[in-house]
């Protein structure tokens, strides 16, 4: 199933974009799942799983994020990071 | 002498000598290589210093967790993150067995490439956020050289120089020996700031160049109420200073100056002051700020800092530790418990945003009452914590009386659950009801008939009555708490749980400043519920009051009908108070700033 790849594009929405608590809830829910996760801006592409990398994408509110999940699980991986980001991340100062 | 000014994040007067922190990772033997047998050792050395900084941080974080907020501890979960990044850990690996380069000199050519990235941010805010990988770099580093240099020693309290401190240097120097800090970068938003703000010490940053301008030995005044720090003053300056944070330590004793927990008026008027707290925040913050009690338990902080719903037996330790706190306070205090506060769509993982206007959607306890099993789950553990101290329960959200009844048949099942089973609990536990929604206050007189309280949450009751997202500037202007429609129906509400002889609270933002507190005091209001550091003012400005004063405004109110603008209503309030409390005008600018 090695093909089993989705592109999704997801809107950040919280006030101040992927700092350091949106990236790292980023990078600790696609660890979860089995599946290659990379998240594109601007033709730069790093690794879904990594908080650091996610950090230098420098995306702020309103970027749109292409992100592309390739394994056994892409697709519950983009739903569930979908919510994450459609949530917010759950950051009370930032709805 | 010379004076800097800067950023004032964190108030407070403060003067004493300096000690300049650099940020000097040790003596870093740079470009050192290992011979190709040894790159497997290296990269196992590498990742040896990893778990070893996992641990220091697992630690730090435990010792933490009771003495700052839930926003600053996350910093250093996050860090914790970083520690087993993957791209941090191949970059390394790659170096190390590529370029047979030391693990030392592998992690600062990684954390070098970060650094470019950020600097070419645009987004000032994004770009600031290198300093937590410059966080987790160096003690990582530290752990790689073996640590053997100690830091900074310090003697004696002192105001803290450094360029930046990361969140890390910050917790390290022991509270005792930090006077204040002042630094050459960093913004408001900075962790530094969040943390200084959050164990309360005096702070100005962002002062350009403070580093170079000081030698040890100096004196330096610092001004964190409006940011500015002065180096060897004259006496001049060190007179006028002081005759400042003599006075601020004059007014902070007249408003600490209160022999009862009650905020009492001038003619006797009992108005009790409450706090609003989430869960994990220091409950002394009660003690120190002469909290009655807990009038809104936040409960919902507990989902959102985490993935999956807290277990019954998680929520009942935050619970029963929050009644343990009102019962050691005595003198009738107690915590009142709001049930889940939240949308659905914010609840459940991996369930889209389905809703076109959640606002209006299924919330609060809407959202439990379609979830009953999460409601039972929350009944229960709160009832449990009852048994350990005076605890109260309110629905927030409510908008129909089946609503209520719904709510209080589970309430009755879960009782009689734990009365089978032999658990202890309150069996006269008081039930509130939130009024937050238009038809609620309309209706607010048969909802005082069936319930034991009624909580007023200004918030939602203005955005709901005004139609308008306060968080949408284009629109804020519209968000008026003395817009008559709002006036009209908290006096619906408060004058109705009079009639019915049940007690009446205000919990929103707008018990915060005293002059709505005043006016909503003299409208009939028993209770007002706010963050605990607002309360001193407001408790000082009661005292200079008596339950007429505030009543003969809120008829001058009442009387003004529709005619009157909200801000007009506002300005007559504010001058109406300051007249008979001349000192509020002061106090708030020294307190109310930052």
């Amino acid at each position: 199933m090695s093909d089993n790849k989705h592109v999704r594009e997801i809107k950040l929405l919280n006030r101040y974009g992927l700092h350091v608590r949106p990236a790292g809830l980023f990078a600790k829910i696609a660890s979860r799942y089995d599946a290659e996760i990379e998240v594109e801006k601007d033709g730069i592409v790093v690794s879904g799983k990594s908080i650091m990398a996610l950090m230098t994408l420098e995306a702020v509110s309103g970027t749109i994020l292409k992100v592309t999940a390739t394994g056994v699980q892409a697709v519950e991986a983009l739903d569930d990071l979908e919510a994450l980001v459609a949530r917010k991340f759950d950051i009370p100062d930032e709805q | 002498m010379k004076t800097l000014s800067g950023i004032a994040i964190s108030r407070g007067f403060v003067s004493g000598p300096v000690i300049i922190v650099s940020d000097e990772v040790g003596s870093v033997q740079l470009e050192r290589s290992v011979a190709p047998e040894k790159v497997l050792e290296e990269i196992a050395r590498f990742h040896s210093a990893r778990r070893a900084t996992r641990r220091q941080l697992e630690d730090l974080i435990e010792d933490l967790r009771l003495r700052v907020d839930a926003s600053s501890l996350d910093i250093f979960k996050n860090h914790l993150v970083m520690v087993d990044d993957p791209t941090l850990i191949r970059e390394v690996e790659s170096y190390i067995s590529n370029e047979f380069l030391s693990a030392e000199t592998s992690l600062k050519r990684v954390c070098a490439k970060f650094r470019d990235a950020f600097e070419k941010m645009d987004d000032p805010y994004l770009r600031e956020r290198i300093r937590d990988i410059e966080d987790v770099e160096r003690r990582l580093m530290k752990q790689l050289v073996g640590d053997e240099t100690p830091p900074v020693v310090f003697e004696k309290p002192s105001i803290i120089i450094a360029d930046e401190l990361t969140p890390s240097d910050t917790v390290s120097i022991p509270r005792e020996m930090i006077l204040g800090f002042a630094m050459n970068k960093g913004s408001s938003t900075s962790h530094v700031s969040l943390l200084a703000r959050s164990l309360d010490i005096p702070a100005v940053v962002g002062l350009g160049d403070i580093v170079s301008q000081v030698k040890p030995g100096d004196i330096v005044l610092l001004d964190g109420t409006h940011g500015c720090v002065t180096v060897n003053p004259d006496e001049e300056t060190i007179e006028g200073f002081e005759r400042l944070s003599r006075r601020e330590r004059e007014l902070k004793e007249i408003l600490a100056d209160d022999e009862s927990r009650t905020g009492s008026m001038k003619d006797g008027t009992i108005i009790h002051i409450s706090a609003n707290v989430q869960p994990g925040v220091p409950l002394e913050c009660l003690k120190t700020f002469g909290a009655h009690g807990i009038g809104l338990y936040r409960s919902e902080f507990l989902w959102l800092s985490r993935e999956d719903e807290p277990s019954e037996e998680l929520q009942f330790e935050y619970y029963s530790a929050a009644a343990k706190a009102v019962a050691a306070m005595g003198n009738g205090a107690r915590v009142t418990f709001r049930v889940l506060d939240l949308g659905g769509d914010k609840l459940q993982r991996g369930a889209v945003m389905n809703e076109a206007n959640p606002f209006l959607g299924n919330r609060s306890i809407r959202y439990l009452l379609s979830h009953r099993d999460v409601f039972k789950r929350q009944l229960r553990a709160i009832l449990r914590a009852s048994a350990f101290g005076p605890s109260a329960i309110m629905y927030p959200m409510v908008s129909t009386l089946q609503e209520l009844r719904e709510a209080n048949f589970e309430l009755r099942a879960i009782k009689s659950e734990l009365r089978t089973e032999g658990i202890s609990f309150d069996e006269n536990i008081p039930v509130g009801v939130m009024i937050e929604v238009p038809a609620a206050a309309i209706c607010a007189r048969q909802f005082a008939r069936e319930a034991d309280f009624l909580s007023i949450g200004t918030n939602d009751l203005i955005q709901y009555t005004m139609a308008v997202d306060r968080g949408n500037a284009s629109v804020a202007g519209l968000y008026q708490p003395t817009h008559p429609a709002v006036i009209s129906l908290m006096q619906q509400t408060i004058s109705a749980a009079n009639e019915e002889g049940i007690s009446v609270c205000v919990c929103g933002e707008t018990a915060s400043d005293p002059i709505l507190g005043v006016l909503w005091v003299g409208m009939g209001v028993n209770e007002l519920s706010m963050s605990a550091s607002f309360i001193p003012i407001l408790k000082k400005t009661l005292r200079e009051l008596s339950l007429s004063d505030a009543r003969e405004l809120a008829a001058a109110v009442n009387n003004m009908g529709g005619e009157k603008t909200a801000a007009a209503i506002y300005s007559y309030c504010r001058d109406y108070i300051l007249k008979k409390v001349p000192q509020l005008e002061e106090i708030q600018s020294f307190f109310t700033s930052v």
